[in-house]
């Protein structure tokens, strides 16, 4: 596979505070890559870095195989972003809006701006200035610009926020299009993993300026399969008699056994064991996890030790 | 290059730009006038004065000083307003456009407003004389050659005063500090070095032959062309090299 972001030890750092600290990221070819993470974490400071708008403390960077620092301008050739919020002239219309950018990237087709226009859903509100959009409006003009140019990456830090659910719902059946329809890949960050979740093939989860974790999305949902917890008057013993037994055996915050398979036996053999130990068992109960709880056990620090 | 200064143009849409380009001229030029026509027995008591020349020196005494290095400033402030607004910056920084390019094709654009303005100010002094009935020939070459090498003279002025605005985020102080260092130029014409100032060259390359300040023309064209080489090289260099202020 092809790599088409690849960051090493990419750091930033304002004053004394990092901000971006050491992270390795790596997209391939036709990925969609869900970048995760917490207000603050450091979603947009990496993607401002990824397009060259602000330069990196340390660390280097290498969009489709090239380093960005050398070939900025034959990278952002290739390159349609949306960061942050929306960029647009307010005092153009939208239509104009694309066609001044159109010119300026020397697009010959015309016709490609209605294209954008229609696959943005702004199609009816072409010749109204854009001042006058609602918020959801001028996010679809910032992703219809990002398109605009036919890039072979795409890089959108949280392109559906202001959108209503029907947005909401269009722009992630046009992201995920994109990959087989044009052989784009794209970045895309956010805050909540189930939108993520419905059209990434990979993650990369970053809390307090660390990738905490990168992989596919498979690996992510392997972890919200349902575990056993149990509880029981002393939890400490409890795991090193189950650990003797070369049982994967953790503690939550609550001091419960944390077991990461539901088979029925084996959770009746651990009960026998307890039981035969002379430990009170007071409760054995499965616990479903959802993708969210998942993120948020990652991002808020606690439970760690459990994934 | 040539669809970056299009693109810059193309932007302004709506921007009213043109109520500098009339409003501007035409104030200086009435204004001008006024003083003219008030202190007529004094301006013309020589045989040979010729009324076009004194009225030129009332008009560009308001415009050489104040309101061109004012109008060029806001001039500069508007081809900046539309990206500091609404993320232009850094919708611009990440499209495939060298940063050199962004600086030079609005440096540009704003050149060629200021040459409309000028143009628009030769325009309503011909129209302001030919009405108060001005009986001498007009000094075309004189007038010609003023407003092409005061607008020269914007160059060094107009780099600054972008760089300023691409810097301060607001409207208003790159105005206020700007008609400050206008105001300066009352200065610069009584000290030798003035010729160097930025926001006086201008003036001084409007003056009237016998008014003028300049000792020698190829001199102070010079002096005029090193400054804005070395500033524009700065201005270029410190643009590339800036990161996108959030
Ligand atoms: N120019 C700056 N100077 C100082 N600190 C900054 C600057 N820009 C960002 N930061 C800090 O960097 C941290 C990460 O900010 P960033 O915008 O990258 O977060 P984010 O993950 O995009 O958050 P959100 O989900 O809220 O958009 C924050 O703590 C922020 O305060
Ligand atoms: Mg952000």
């Amino acid at each position: 596979m092809t790599k088409i972001i690849e960051t090493s030890h990419l750091t930033k750092k304002y004053k004394n505070t990092t901000v971006v600290d050491e992270i390795n990221i790596s997209v391939e070819q036709g990925d969609i890559y869900g970048f995760l993470g917490p207000n603050g974490a450091g979603k947009t400071t990496t993607i401002r870095m990824l397009l060259g708008l602000i330069k990196p403390t340390k660390g280097d960077i290498k969009v489709f195989g090239k380093k960005l620092a050398d070939n900025r301008m034959a990278i952002l050739k290739e390159v349609g972003s949306l960061v942050e919020y929306p960029s647009f002239y307010a005092n153009l219309t939208g239509y104009e809006n694309l066609e001044a950018i159109r010119r300026l990237l020397r697009i010959e087709d015309k016709h490609r701006i209605n294209e954008i226009l229609r696959t943005v859903g702004l199609l009816n509100a072409k010749d109204k200035l854009v001042k006058n959009y609602s918020l959801g409006m001028k996010q679809r003009l910032g992703i219809g610009i990002a398109l605009l140019g036919s890039p072979n990456l795409l890089i959108l830090d949280e392109p559906t926020n202001g959108l209503d659910p029907a947005g909401i719902q269009e722009i992630r059946e046009l992201i995920k299009k994109l990959p087989s329809l044009y052989g784009i890949t794209v970045m895309i960050s956010s805050h909540i993993l189930s939108e993520i979740d419905q059209m990434a093939n990979k993650v990369g989860i970053i809390n307090n300026g660390n990738l905490i974790f990168q992989d596919r999305i498979e690996v992510l949902r392997k972890k919200s399969s349902p575990r056993i917890i149990i509880r029981v008057n002393d939890s400490e013993s409890a795991q090193t008699i189950l650990k003797k037994d070369g049982l994967n055996v953790a503690l939550n915050s609550k001091k419960e056994l944390v077991i990461n398979e539901i088979d029925d036996d084996l959770i009746s053999y651990i009960a026998e064991k307890l039981m035969m130990s002379r430990l009170s068992l007071y409760r054995i109960y499965e616990e479903k996890r959802s993708l969210e709880d998942i993120f948020l056990d990652l991002t808020t620090n606690k439970e760690r030790d459990i994934l | 290059m040539y669809e970056h200064i299009m693109f810059e143009w193309f932007k302004l849409k709506r921007q009213k730009i043109w109520l500098i380009v009339l409003i501007v001229p035409l104030l200086s030029v009435l204004l001008g006038y006024g003083n003219f026509l008030g202190n007529y027995e004094v301006l013309m008591d020589k045989a040979d004065d010729n009324a076009w020349l004194e009225a030129w020196t009332q008009i560009t005494l308001f415009y050489g000083i104040l309101f061109l290095p004012i109008s060029s400033g806001i001039l500069a402030a508007l081809v900046c307003r539309t990206e500091h607004l609404n993320g232009g910056w850094k919708l611009q920084l990440s499209l495939p456009i060298s940063k050199a390019r962004i600086f030079i094709s609005k440096l540009v654009v704003v050149l060629s407003l200021i040459l409309l303005v000028q143009l628009s100010l030769v325009f309503f002094f011909l129209i302001g004389g030919i009405m108060i009935d001005i009986q001498h020939s007009i000094p075309w070459s004189f007038i010609f050659t003023a407003v092409f090498f005061s607008w020269l003279c914007t160059f060094t002025l107009s780099t600054i005063q972008l760089w300023l605005s691409y810097r301060i985020k607001s409207f208003g102080i790159p105005l206020s500090i700007n008609i400050v260092l206008s105001l300066l130029v009352f200065a610069a014409y009584t000290n030798k070095i003035g010729i160097f100032y930025p926001w006086a060259q201008p003036s001084f390359a409007m003056a009237a032959p016998e008014e003028s300040a300049i000792e020698s023309f190829p001199m102070f064209i010079s002096v005029v062309f090193v400054t804005f080489t070395i500033i524009l090289a700065l201005a270029v260099l410190k643009f590339s090299r800036s990161s996108l202020k959030s």
